[in-house]
């Protein structure tokens, strides 16, 4: 299965890109990133997914980890999630707390 | 119909979503049933793998006239997934509780779910219809 996440640090922002599929076989690589972006104290992280083709709960999870580490004042912004990827995401009621964007 | 026994490794869910990819091509399933086959299909082995002591896994499926469907078995002890399901919300915002999670993305991804326990095998079995209504599509 093929994936891979990638992130660079800005400052007091982080961007993680993720291409392929997330599993729980795979999510330990993204799960990883969020981890190392969340111990640089970052106070924005951007999580681009438009070419993420596959999303299960294994995913979901490293998404509400960032979410509880980075706190109150901190934004997270998934970016370019489409199609069944997107509906995943509002089905488990992420949106809800996850600003979501074409781009 | 047709049957994959696997190790109950995360290792596997690769070949698990070979099969189920090619079971929905022969079903010939829209790309967003598929795709809900497979999330669901995943949810319930990755389940099973992390959380049982189940040591195999046998996945059946097969090609009906209006549904293509799925059964999950195991050998492990007797779980009812949906007993998880009960008073289950989505995420909520800010820690809200995530144990359950991908047994309810399993169950709102399917048309059909059931489970039985047979003669010690814990069947989990479900369906997704090969030409959805329009409501269901457009929930998705």
């Amino acid at each position: 299965m093929t994936f891979t996440a990638s992130l660079s640090l800005d400052g007091d922002s982080a961007a993680i890109s993720l291409e392929g599929e997330l599993d729980a076989s795979t999510a330990p690589k993204f799960h990883e990133k969020v981890a190392e972006a969340v111990e640089n104290n970052v106070a924005r992280l951007e999580i681009y997914a438009g070419r993420l083709t596959y999303i299960s709960s294994a995913g979901l999870r490293s998404l509400l980890y960032a979410q509880q580490k980075m706190g109150t004042g901190s934004t997270i912004a998934l970016i370019g999630a489409t199609g069944p990827v997107a509906s995943v995401i509002r089905t488990a009621g992420l949106d809800r707390s996850i600003r979501m964007s074409d781009r | 119909m047709e049957q994959l026994t696997i190790p109950a490794s995360l290792t596997r869910l690769g070949q698990v979503a070979a099969f189920i990819t090619t079971l929905g091509d022969r079903g010939n399933l829209t790309s967003q049933a598929a795709y809900r086959l497979r999330l669901a299909t995943d949810e319930i082995v990755t389940n099973i793998m992390m959380h049982t002591r189940a040591d195999q896994i046998c996945i059946r499926g097969g090609v009906a006239k209006d549904k293509v469907w799925v059964e999950v078995a195991n050998w492990g002890p007797m779980f009812d997934p949906r007993v998880k399901l009960k008073n289950r919300i989505p995420c909520s915002p800010r820690g809200g509780e995530i144990g359950g999670l991908g047994l309810f993305l399993a169950f709102e991804a399917v048309d059909e779910f059931a489970y039985e326990f047979v003669d010690g095998i814990n069947k989990t079995i479900f369906s997704v219809r090969r030409d959805p209504p329009p409501g269901k599509q457009q929930r998705r």
